[in-house]
């Protein structure tokens, strides 16, 4: 058998692990079109920051694809043909595969904005995008960061690091509008402004001149030696498209991570999730799902059926020693309880039995069961939450809650080893 | 394996914590100097509660979500199925105490990284919290049914 | 009255350079001797300290170290600090003085004035490890003549057997180690007078169930789940006084298992009030008799008391199987200080009074004679076996085994090592796994050391041992004391 898979990130690594476990023998390769390992991207905030040697930067050692007798090979594919089961690469060379998954991942989004094509202006996505940086970083200087969002906020802490005054630009009223509430974006934007962050939020940039500066709505003019563009991120859907495969907002796929070709399985940034609380598919561009996505992709192009039943919004950040944990539906609605303790906080969004959303700030210890709360979509009364918000603890987690973990042990559902 | 919990006999005395943070961070079960010249930390939380209580140790799930989830390849599986943290790699994004669903795992005291339970295995023989337990209330469970 | 003149009588030293403030002091005392504040501060209040040792045994650092409290009273041979002591505790409570265990006066141990034989040349010793050493002991009425039907009899493989201790003295994981212990070593445990909880039964092949005065869960399921049933008259700790098991240790599940109220008194009578005379006991045995199908012996246990011989004789004649007879060491939960250290007689001096006046009589096959009362180690074992009984109890020493420290305070049921207790929290204090195991290890080593002996004395049987007082001499005791034991003078 033949394992191509396309790609060498998180789940690509997912992919190597899931394929072994239940297929010793067959081939697998990996097309690296970045040619750089791999590496998380989330990590690449940290190398700019200097806090981590770019040795850690990669997810799995070199030695790891090795021991996996997965050969990986650089270069960019270009196409997929289906009908042959082969896919070209840029540089002419063809790779046959029996089954091919794809791990395309995602790009950033580049707004049309006037003078987005300075040479000053970035977008920190790659290990490369953090070495163009590097390069432009002035100690002193301005840099304008646009857009709050999990990579905005990263890349305005590294910078800070490097002794650059940052000024955030968010169009929304909030930053981090994704895992955010507007009460706990307060309490974060206080943080980044108590650390010497400007944060302009509701304001948009609506130019970028030759001059170094950013030009916003209200028609300030901000000085920037340095731009980071970091207002989302959208699949790279391009070779399965071309491909002919189903796409919609991201790659659709089936419960087994199939897609419409039946040889073709795809994981990761690229794809289409279910949401296990809407019900809906969407693009979940999340790092702890895009391992799990790979894995079962893995195991399923290896013979071993494995349903991916999907995910939920969740997502750990830490920035200047705030550390912010957050999951559920950022879209629900239901009763919203509170805790707060000196920096620490804690809020609930309850619907009916259900926990459907939490906010945590600086108190990430109790987020482990409320996220399983949240994702089983355990049954737990309203008042047993009242109690809970009390004094969060984990021993003052609902009893509902402790039974069913321990129901888990008993009944073998979660096994050991 | 899995250390497991006998709650009818846990006297929620804290030994367990005691010896469990002496036995690491290089401390190599000094409790005296661990605690004297250090700032250890237990790897699992005692939990009390109604008269009960019990250490809320890590299951070394099969499917383990931490590993899944973490974002530097950090947390791993040992050959004997034991989970671990390469604490040079984590970078305390504490992504993993978000996925744990028993809040096994916790951020370190001054939440640069997070710990979790390692067995003890940079130590030789049974798991300090077993070993140490005065009312037999911990057992090393043998790992049940591996593939 | 307001200034209590009662001084500490411990005192708790902390050696700050070990000390880690990890709180385990603090949680492990019921008596609230330890406390750390929130600034990690940490003092003790010695008055509480009732020298259990609990806390310097879990420290982790051996940080604590219990001293008795240095405070001298002017030295004085007849008034002792304990007699001034108790006056000023009576002063302030004017009540009678509690206590628990046995009789800790510095009265004379026969077992510490006999030595043991062992052969040299004439006849040879025997390494147990390498011959048969039968300790094998039957319990009962041995006296069945020829077509007579053979009466029950219990079948010991080590001669030491548990003592009566009831569910409510002592926590149910105290006779769940004990019972676990018994079935493992093929040897008996004692309900004593608490009724036989439901997950004991289970054991009731190596259960003696007891009926005292207060017929506490006396129906005719507890009879039958047992091997043995015991009538108990007397205690060595307490002769000639009842029980009583305060209210506040009569927990639902005690009261369940007793039959009578929850968080009432359990009081056991002084005497049993069907039994005034040798004939009203012979009525009680053979109600039990018929009770129990004439399947079981029945042992009548009695406290060593002045004219215990011709007491013994009558429970014989009574149709006792087993006498049991506890000396004046035998421990208690609970006894008004004065009667546990003024009552009674040694149990050497009874066993040999009992064995010599029941051969005299020619009933001694008729019997078994069963020890109790301050059997402290496998040598006490082998002499009190020379001096006359078949087999002993041991109460004390397995409690120890248990983790006793014999602070004496089990009648205040907060028993730090969860032994003398029914608090649920306390009672977890003690794994019935480990406690067994502890038990049983106990057992095996003086069942390793009793043949051992043996061997020395070129005994290979239990048997030969029995009332085999040639093996003993007197050391340090005066000519009557000799006589009284039935053995001659070292040298003699």
């Amino acid at each position: 058998m033949r394992y191509v898979i396309i790609g060498n990130c998180i789940a690509a690594a997912g992919a190597v692990e899931g394929i072994r476990s239940a297929d010793q023998k067959g081939e697998i390769t990996i097309i690296d079109g970045e040619k750089r390992g791999c590496y998380t991207r989330p990590l690449i905030s940290y190398l700019l920051a200097g806090s981590k040697p770019s040795s850690l930067l990669y997810y799995r050692p070199e030695e790891f694809f090795a021991q996996q007798q997965a050969r990986v090979i650089a270069g960019r594919a270009v196409r997929i043909d289906p009908a042959e089961g082969q896919v070209v690469l840029e540089d002419g060379r063809s790779v046959d595969y029996d089954r091919l998954l794809l791990a395309t991942g995602a790009s950033p989004v580049i707004p049309g904005l006037p003078g987005i094509e300075q040479p000053w202006v970035k977008t920190l996505y790659t290990w490369k995008d953090a070495e163009e940086i590097e390069a432009l970083i002035e100690a002193g200087g301005t840099a304008v960061v646009l857009g709050s969002g999990l990579i905005g906020i990263k890349a305005a802490e590294a910078l800070h690091q490097r002794n650059m005054k940052v000024v955030i630009v968010e169009k929304q009223e909030q930053i981090l509008p994704r895992l955010l509430s507007p009460w706990s974006a307060t309490a974060a934007t206080r943080h980044l402004e108590e650390q010497g962050i400007q944060v302009l939020t509701g304001r948009e940039a609506m130019s970028i001149t030759e001059q170094h500066q950013v030009e916003l709505d209200n028609g300030v003019k901000i000085p920037a030696q340095l731009v980071i563009v970091a207002v989302g991120t959208r699949p790279n859907q391009a070779l399965a498209r071309d491909a002919g495969l189903e796409t919609g907002q991201g790659i659709i796929v089936n419960r087994h991570l199939q897609t419409s070709n039946p040889n073709i399985w795809a994981a990761g940034d690229v794809i289409e999730t279910r949401n296990i609380l809407s019900g809906t598919a969407e693009v979940m561009a999340l790092l702890p799902l895009a391992h799990l996505e790979g894995y079962l992709a893995g195991c399923n192009m290896a013979g071993k059926s494995a349903n991916y039943p999907g995910g939920i919004f969740l997502n750990a950040v830490h920035f200047m020693g705030m550390h912010i944990i957050a999951a559920g539906d950022p879209n629900s609605s239901g009763t919203v309880l509170n805790w707060q303790e000196g920096q620490s906080s804690l809020e609930l969004t309850i619907d009916g039995e259900y926990l459907v959303r939490y906010i945590s700030i600086n108190i990430p210890g109790i987020t482990g069961p409320l996220t399983a709360i949240t994702e089983k979509q355990m049954k737990i009364a309203a008042g047993e939450w009242q109690e809970f918000i009390k004094q969060p603890s984990i021993a003052n987690l609902p009893a509902a809650y402790l039974a069913e973990t321990r129901r888990w042990e008993d009944d073998g559902s979660l096994r050991c080893g | 394996m899995k250390v497991q919990n006998n709650s009818e006999y846990c006297l929620g005395c804290g030994l367990c914590q005691v010896y469990c943070a002496a036995a690491h961070d290089g401390y190599n079960g000094n409790v005296i100097k661990a605690f004297k010249k250090g700032t250890p930390q237990a790897r699992a939380g005692l939990i009390k509660k109604n008269h009960e209580s019990w250490i809320n140790t890590c299951r070394h799930c099969q499917d383990a979500p931490c590993i899944n989830a973490c974002i530097t390849g950090a947390l791993q599986k040992d050959e004997k199925g034991t989970v671990f943290i390469d604490s040079q790699r984590c970078v305390g994004c504490f992504t993993c105490v978000m996925v744990c669903p028993f809040g096994h795992i916790q951020p370190s005291r001054d939440s640069s990284r997070a710990i979790k339970c390692d067995l003890c295995r940079g130590l030789s023989g049974t798991p300090a919290c077993v070993a140490f337990c005065p009312n037999g209330a911990l057992r090393l469970a043998e790992e049940v049914d591996r593939p | 009255m307001t200034l209590s003149m009662l001084t500490p009588a411990f005192t708790v030293g902390r050696n700050e350079e070990r000390c880690i403030r990890c709180g385990v002091c603090v949680n492990q005392c019921i008596n609230e001797v330890h406390h750390l504040d929130e600034d990690g501060f940490m003092w003790v209040t010695d008055k509480n300290c009732v020298g259990c040792h609990r806390c310097a045994v879990l420290c982790p650092t051996q940080a604590l170290a219990i001293t008795e409290f240095p405070l001298a009273f002017r030295p004085n041979n007849y008034w002792s600090s304990a007699s001034l002591r108790e006056i000023y505790a009576q002063a302030e409570t004017g009540g009678v003085l509690l206590t628990g265990m046995g009789n800790p006066r510095p009265y004379r141990s026969y077992f510490d004035h006999l030595l043991l034989n062992a052969s040299q040349v004439t006849n040879p010793s025997i390494d147990p490890l390498r011959e048969p050493m039968e300790l094998t002991t039957y319990l009962g009425n041995q006296a069945a003549m020829l077509g007579e039907r053979e009466k029950p009899l219990l079948k010991l493989e080590v001669p030491v057997m548990f003592s009566a201790m009831s569910y409510g003295a002592v926590s149910l994981n105290v006779q769940k180690s004990l019972a676990r212990a018994a079935r493992e070593m093929a040897t008996f445990w004692n309900t004593g007078e608490g009724g036989l909880h439901s997950d004991l039964k289970e054991y009731a092949d190596s259960t003696i169930v007891q009926v005292a005065s207060g017929r506490f869960g006396v129906t005719p399921d507890y009879l039958n789940n047992a091997a043995a049933v015991e009538i108990k008259i007397g205690q060595g700790a307490k002769p000639g006084i009842g029980g009583h098991l305060p209210a506040e240790k009569v927990s639902a599940d005690v009261a369940k298992t007793r039959m009578i109220p929850a968080w009432s008194d359990a009081i056991s009578p002084a005497p049993h009030h069907d039994i005034y005379s040798i004939e009203d006991l012979a009525q009680l045995i053979e109600t039990l008799k018929v009770a129990t199908n004439y399947q079981k012996p029945v042992s009548v246990k009695v406290a060593a008391v002045h004219n215990i011989s011709a007491i013994a004789s009558g429970m014989v004649r009574a149709g006792a199987d087993i006498v049991a007879i506890d000396g004046f060491r035998g421990a208690t939960g609970a006894a008004p200080m004065r009667i546990r250290d003024n009552i009674g007689i040694p149990i050497e001096m009874a066993i040999a009074q009992v064995d010599q006046r029941l051969r005299d009589e020619g009933i001694r096959q008729s019997v078994s004679l069963v020890a109790a009362g301050g059997i402290r180690n496998s040598a006490d074992v082998v002499k009190i076996l020379a001096l006359g009984a078949d087999a002993v109890y041991i109460g004390t020493a397995a409690l120890i085994a248990l983790g006793c420290h014999l602070c004496q305070t089990c009648f205040t049921g907060r028993c730090n090592w969860g032994i003398a207790t029914t608090d649920r929290q306390l009672s977890k204090r003690l794994n019935p796994e480990i406690g067994a195991i502890r038990a049983i290890n106990l057992l095996k080593a003086w069942e390793h050391e009793i043949k051992e002996m043996m061997g020395g004395m070129g005994i290979n049987a239990v048997d030969s041992l029995r009332g085999n007082r040639l093996m003993l001499k007197g050391i340090g005791l005066e000519q009557h004391e000799l006589e009284l034991l039935g053995v001659t003078a070292a040298g003699d």
